[in-house]
């Protein structure tokens, strides 16, 4: 009988559809993991000041407490779409290592962006709720432009999407050896204790000032490209080497 | 044309565990093969590597021309039916069918739509929580329907009550009739399956112990019972399968088929009681580390 001739394109097409629709526990924990971050931004930071018989009190209430609770979530599910479970499923239909990963990639990025969207749209449940359910005084805050929303969601998607890859990559360092899930968080607290010790500026805040602090847009854009797509390449190299359905 | 050629295959887990020790077997295009081997002597170790799942550790493996491992084209050519598969929790089962019709391009939705209904699959139900019997059942529709051109089922049974193995068997060789397909399937029941298989291929310790037409197994071996010097002196030099001593002087052996039909008119003269082996002992006695069977353990502690 003749063979069937698959093209890569149209099998990581294919998978991607499917994840979209099986994968539907990241979509319930990515809601869960935004309304943790509406509450904390609903705590917000105040703050208050008392002059004679004038007192002023201040409720600063901001999406970046949802955006990084979606980070985290990227994390999380960067991990997570790599164990045993999911890549299983992967292999019961067709797939070759490439295809899972390339397909990983789409359904981490199409997630990621909604996830971006949904935060970014939090600002408006924290205007109304500041509005009608705290009755703040006055509320200043206002619907931002297009351009601002774009370029707003833009920004919180490329930090969610390359979370989502240093947790591939990470994920798949478990993949080899489960020691990673101890070995990473040991190295970490280790560094800090370290370099506390020695009374350094800790490496791991120097990351996060290479990511988070940085002021030029074009720059932060090629960073966090470059570290996603270094992640997913590096993991596709390990994951390329891996068996599956052991 | 062979669709699977392995030549010296070897493959050795991580800690040491030799799985397959210098496999070599060619499988032929279209046709049956039942695979037979006890347990641990590499049966799924070796289908994993012709689907693409392990690495061999060396020697050479090429499927439809290719080395399966991370391979598309195996992958798309090929599916492996095990009662392991974990289907995603997030959709019903009718929904996996579409799925898989999905990817696979000769999947038959009709005959697996037939299937699931005769199997009274509730549509709306979830694979996690079918019994064992059932899961194996809904994974062998899929493996069935899918029309796979090399199409692997690893002891497909498991769970199946009688009537539902008799319906897979069935149902496998009427689609293979009207689609045909190399088909691989694993047991450890070889009398379930000898009426549908065409070749056997038996394994043992890792490596090829005998790759034979099915028709041809059942003649490769004989039993003859006796008086035991009388055995003894006919199936001299015949390499032996088995030998079971009962009573003070009665003996029964297994033995390899090639006396003529002048020595078998000889033997009859002697005294001797001559028959064939069921093929499913046959495996068993060929598998067997020692001639005698369980009987070696109890015998060496008994006083004789």
């Amino acid at each position: 009988m003749s063979l069937a001739e698959v093209s890569l394109f149209d099998t990581v097409k294919k998978q991607f559809l499917f994840k979209v629709k099986a994968n539907i526990d990241f979509y319930s924990s990515l809601i869960t993991m935004q309304v943790f971050g509406i509450f904390f931004a609903f705590a917000g930071i105040s703050y208050g000041s008392t002059s004679g018989w004038l007192s002023v009190t201040i409720h600063y209430y901001s999406v970046d407490a949802v955006i990084a609770f979606t980070v985290f979530w990227g994390f999380v599910t960067g991990v997570t779409i790599l164990t045993k479970q999911y890549t299983d499923t992967d292999f019961i239909f067709i797939t070759n290592r490439v295809s899972s990963t390339l397909s990983n990639i789409l359904f981490l990025a199409a997630t990621s962006l909604l996830g971006s969207v949904t935060a970014m749209l939090s600002k408006y449940l924290l205007l109304f709720a500041s509005l009608y359910i705290f009755n703040e005084h006055i509320v200043l805050g206002d619907i931002m432009s297009a351009g601002d929303f774009l370029f707003g969601t833009a920004i919180a998607f490329l930090y969610v999407f390359l979370s989502c890859a240093v947790g591939y990559l990470i994920g798949t360092l478990v993949q080899i050896n489960r020691i990673f899930i101890i070995l990473i968080p040991a190295l970490i607290i280790g560094s800090l204790i370290l370099d506390g010790i020695q009374g350094r500026l800790p490496f791991v805040l120097k990351i996060y000032e290479f990511y988070f602090y940085e002021s030029s847009v074009v720059l932060f854009i090629l960073k966090t490209i470059l570290t996603s797509a270094f992640c997913y390449i590096a993991s596709l190299v390990i994951l390329n080497r891996m068996e599956v359905r052991k | 044309m062979s669709v699977i050629e392995c030549r010296n295959l070897s493959k050795k887990f991580f800690g040491g565990k030799t799985a397959l020790n210098n496999l070599t077997v060619s499988i032929e295009e279209n046709k049956i093969t039942g695979l037979i081997g006890r347990n641990g002597a590499g049966k799924t170790t070796l289908l994993k590597i012709i689907a693409g799942f392990l690495k061999e550790s060396s020697g050479e493996v090429t499927v439809f021309s290719e080395r399966p491992y991370n391979s598309l084209k195996v992958s798309a050519n090929s599916i492996f039916i095990d009662d392991q598969m974990t289907y995603t929790p997030a959709l019903q089962l009718y929904d996996l069918l579409i799925e898989a019709d999905r990817f696979y391009p000769n999947f038959n939705m009709t005959l697996a739509k037939g299937l699931f209904e005769y199997f009274a699959f509730d549509p709306k139900y979830y694979h996690k929580r079918l019994s064992k019997g059932q899961k194996s059942t809904f994974n062998a529709i899929i493996g069935i329907a899918a029309r796979c051109p090399l199409t692997i089922f690893d002891e497909p049974t498991t769970g199946m009550d009688e009537g539902v193995r008799k319906d897979f068997y069935r149902a496998l060789l009427k689609d293979y009739i009207e689609f045909p397909r190399t088909i691989i399937i694993s047991s450890h029941h070889l009398n379930e399956i000898e009426d549908l298989i065409e070749d056997i291929l038996l394994i043992k310790d890792g490596r090829t112990y005998l790759h034979l037409p099915i028709t041809e197994f059942k003649e490769y071996a004989i039993a003859i019972k006796g008086k035991k010097d009388t055995v003894l002196d006919w199936i001299k030099g015949k390499e032996i399968f088995y030998e079971q001593y009962a009573g003070v002087d009665t003996m029964y052996a297994v033995v390899k088929n090639d006396y003529t039909e002048k020595e078998f008119e000889k033997a009859r003269m002697a005294g001797l009681e001559i028959s064939s082996v069921r093929s499913n002992d046959l495996c068993v006695y060929l598998t067997n580390k020692s001639r005698g069977g369980i009987d070696d353990v109890f015998s060496g502690s008994q006083p004789v």
